[in-house]
C-alpha cells in the first residue's frame, strides 16, 4: 500500500527543483500504482503502459508542480485521468475510430464515436453537459461517472453507494433520464 | 432522448470529478512488478545541429525498433525547445537493452551525434520493484 511519507516530501522537492532523476524515483514508487489505475480507462497493459510512461516523458519536458505531498495521489489520479483521455482520443483517431478500449456490457463505453451536435462547437456542447451535470445530486453523477466516464466499475459504484445491481440499475436509468432533461433545458436555453 | 444523450457524451467525453478520482485511485491495484525496462533520453542540438540531428534519430529509433526484445521506440522533440529531442526505449528486460547497446547501429549512433550535441545525452531509467 502506498502512503504519503517523507520520502513523499523530499520526492516533491526534487520534481520542483527539475531533478530529472526523482522521475525515476516517482516511477519506482507509484508506477505500479498508476499503472493499475490507468487501466480503468484503457484496454489492456500495454495501453495502460503507454499512457503512464508518455506522462513522464511530459514531465521531464515539464516537471510537475505539487504543492503538497498530501495531495500527491490525488495529483497522480488526475494526471494519469487526463493522459488517458488523451491517449483514447489519439487511438481513435490513429485507428480510424476503433480505439483499444475497455468495453463493459453494462455501459455504452468511450469507444464507439458518435458525431453529434456537429455544427454546434464541442465547447459549447462540453458546457452545456457541465452545467446540467452540476444540478444532478452526488450519487447521480458517480452513477454516470462509472457508467460513461469508467472511473468506478459497476461493483465498486455498488459498494460505494450501497445500492443491490436492480437498484444499480434502476437509478442509472433515471440519472440519465435526468441529464438528458437537463441537457434538453441548457440548450434551450442557448 | 437518452440515445441522443450518449451520442453526446460519446462524442464529447463525461469529465469526471476528482473525488470521483481519488475514490477509483484508493480502489485501483498496483500492477505487479515487472522486468520491463524504459529508458528516456534526452538530446539537446547545437544550434543549427538539430535537423541532422533529428535525421540520425529517427535511424536510430527504427533500427531499435527491429531488435528482438524491443517493445518500442518513439521520438518526440520538444514542443518547447525545438533543439531538444526525447528518445523513449521500452524493453522487455535487461538482456534486451545489453543487446541495444551492444549492436553497431547503438555504436554508430554514438559517433554520428557527438558532433551534433550541446550536452551529453541524459538518461532515465523507468523501471518498477519486484521486477
Amino acid at each position: 500500500m502506498v502512503s504519503t511519507t517523507e520520502g513523499d516530501r523530499e520526492l516533491l522537492e526534487a520534481l520542483r527543483r527539475g531533478e530529472a532523476r526523482s522521475l525515476a524515483a516517482l516511477y519506482q514508487r507509484y508506477g505500479g500504482k498508476m499503472l493499475g489505475f490507468a487501466r480503468r480507462f484503457v484496454a489492456d497493459q500495454d495501453a495502460a503502459e503507454d499512457v503512464v510512461i508518455d506522462l513522464f516523458r511530459r514531465w521531464l519536458e515539464r516537471p510537475p508542480r505539487v504543492q503538497d505531498a498530501e495531495r500527491l495521489s490525488a495529483f497522480l489520479a488526475t494526471s494519469v485521468y487526463h493522459a488517458a483521455v488523451d491517449w483514447v482520443r489519439r487511438d481513435r483517431a490513429e485507428r480510424g475510430q476503433t480505439p483499444r478500449l475497455q468495453t463493459d456490457p453494462d455501459s455504452p463505453g468511450l469507444n464507439s464515436v458518435v458525431a453529434v451536435g456537429q455544427d454546434v462547437p464541442r465547447e459549447v456542447l462540453q458546457s452545456r453537459l457541465a452545467r446540467a451535470m452540476a444540478q444532478l445530486s452526488n450519487q447521480d453523477r458517480t452513477l454516470l461517472e462509472t457508467h460513461y466516464g469508467h472511473a468506478l466499475t459497476t461493483e465498486e459504484c455498488m459498494t460505494l453507494l450501497q445500492v443491490s445491481r436492480a437498484a444499480f440499475h434502476q437509478r442509472l436509468h433515471r440519472a440519465r433520464e435526468r441529464l438528458a432533461r437537463l441537457l434538453a433545458e441548457e440548450e434551450r436555453r442557448d | 432522448m437518452i440515445d441522443r444523450l450518449d451520442a453526446l457524451i460519446r462524442s464529447v467525453g463525461l469529465p469526471v470529478r476528482p473525488e470521483t478520482l481519488a475514490a477509483a485511485w484508493s480502489l485501483s491495484e498496483e500492477e505487479p512488478g515487472s522486468r520491463r525496462l524504459t529508458i528516456l533520453v534526452t538530446l539537446r542540438a547545437r544550434p543549427g545541429m538539430d535537423e541532422e540531428l533529428k535525421r540520425a534519430t529517427v535511424e536510430f529509433v527504427e533500427a531499435t525498433r527491429r531488435l528482438e526484445g524491443a517493445i518500442g521506440s518513439t521520438w518526440h522533440r520538444s514542443a518547447g525547445d525545438p533543439l531538444t529531442f526525447v528518445l523513449v526505449e521500452r524493453f522487455a528486460h535487461r538482456g534486451a537493452f545489453e543487446r541495444h547497446m551492444a549492436a553497431d547501429y547503438f555504436r554508430r549512433f554514438q559517433v554520428v551525434q557527438a558532433p551534433l550535441l550541446a550536452a551529453p545525452a541524459e538518461a532515465i531509467f523507468l523501471e518498477r520493484p519486484g521486477a
